[in-house]
């Protein structure tokens, strides 16, 4: 795990040991990883959470870091995506599950809010209870109430009201061409995504498009 | 409201297999997306002229080595 400092885009070594993998808690250099995922940082807390077996936190001042409870995952799963929940706490991608984490509470634990370990495709307008998703890789909320979702595996982007609790298809992907209108447009291995006030932003498999959405 | 969407960037179609492991952040100066993870070097897209430059190791060598 590199730390970038910007401006000098000088690159250091921050946690964890070059070419050693394991899941170990501890110190900067002490802590293990195995393929960390997403990573969020909370600018109030300056806390950053990290997504992977377990979901971890790091404390930027005291250089520790540790597994947050009830979060490590069965054999097989992986959390493949954490951001900040508006409302408190984390919402947390785990390839087939939407999840959310309070972290307000010591016994917190990792809450489905929409799919189930199953994967499955796409459907429109599917309740939070029905919708099926197949590897969440990204998700970024354009709203405060709206979280858009990167479904890898279905090819399509999804929306969740987290007001009315349905999800819906952004766009319907794959029958026009790479430049269109977004009813037509087609998207290949989409896998990330950001956004602006203006633009969703989305990494394919070779290109990066971008979707406007504001005015 | 959603409109129209194009290709901001196109990736080298060597490197397409490596983009695949794109991930994209809004860069602080929110002026280009920041990009760690496309093979083994970190860098940044214009989002105003989908130019992408590198800003730090090499696309075509990974290893483990820090400095500026």
């Amino acid at each position: 795990m590199g730390l970038v400092s910007y401006g000098t885009w000088k690159i250091e070594l921050y946690a964890g040991e070059c070419g050693i993998n394991g899941t170990a808690d501890g110190a900067l250099k002490e802590a293990r990883f195995t393929f960390p995922g997403h990573m969020v940082r909370d600018p109030v807390t300056e806390l950053i959470y990290l997504a992977g077996k377990c979901l971890r936190k790091i404390h930027q001042w005291s250089k520790r870091i540790n597994a947050l409870p009830n979060t490590c995952l069965k054999d097989g799963l992986v959390h493949t995506g954490v951001l900040i929940d508006p409302t408190g706490g984390l919402v947390v991608l785990q390839k087939t599950q939407v999840l959310k984490y309070d972290l307000s509470s010591n016994n917190a634990t990792l809450e489905v809010v929409a799919g189930n370990e199953t994967n499955g495709a796409a459907c429109e307008n599917c309740t939070f209870i029905d919708a099926l998703f197949d590897w969440l890789s990204d998700a970024k909320y354009i709203l405060p109430t709206i979280l858009l979702l990167v479904d890898t595996e279905n090819n399509q982007l999804r929306l969740m009201n987290m007001t009315s609790e349905i999800v819906t298809a952004l766009m319907s992907v794959g029958q026009g061409s790479v430049n269109d209108n977004y009813k037509r447009a087609k998207l290949l291995n989409t896998h990330c995504l950001t956004a602006d006030e203006t633009y969703i932003y989305v990494g394919e498999l070779g290109p990066i498009t971008k979707i406007s959405y504001a005015g | 409201m959603l409109g129209n969407v194009t290709t901001l960037y196109q990736a080298d179609p060597d490197l397409a297999n490596a983009s695949k492991y794109l991930v994209l952040k809004q860069h602080e100066s929110d002026t280009s997306l920041l990009v760690p993870g496309t093979s083994s070097a970190l860098g940044v897209i214009s989002k105003k002229t989908g130019v992408f430059t590198i800003v730090a190791g090499n696309i075509t060598a990974s290893g483990y080595k820090e400095g500026a």
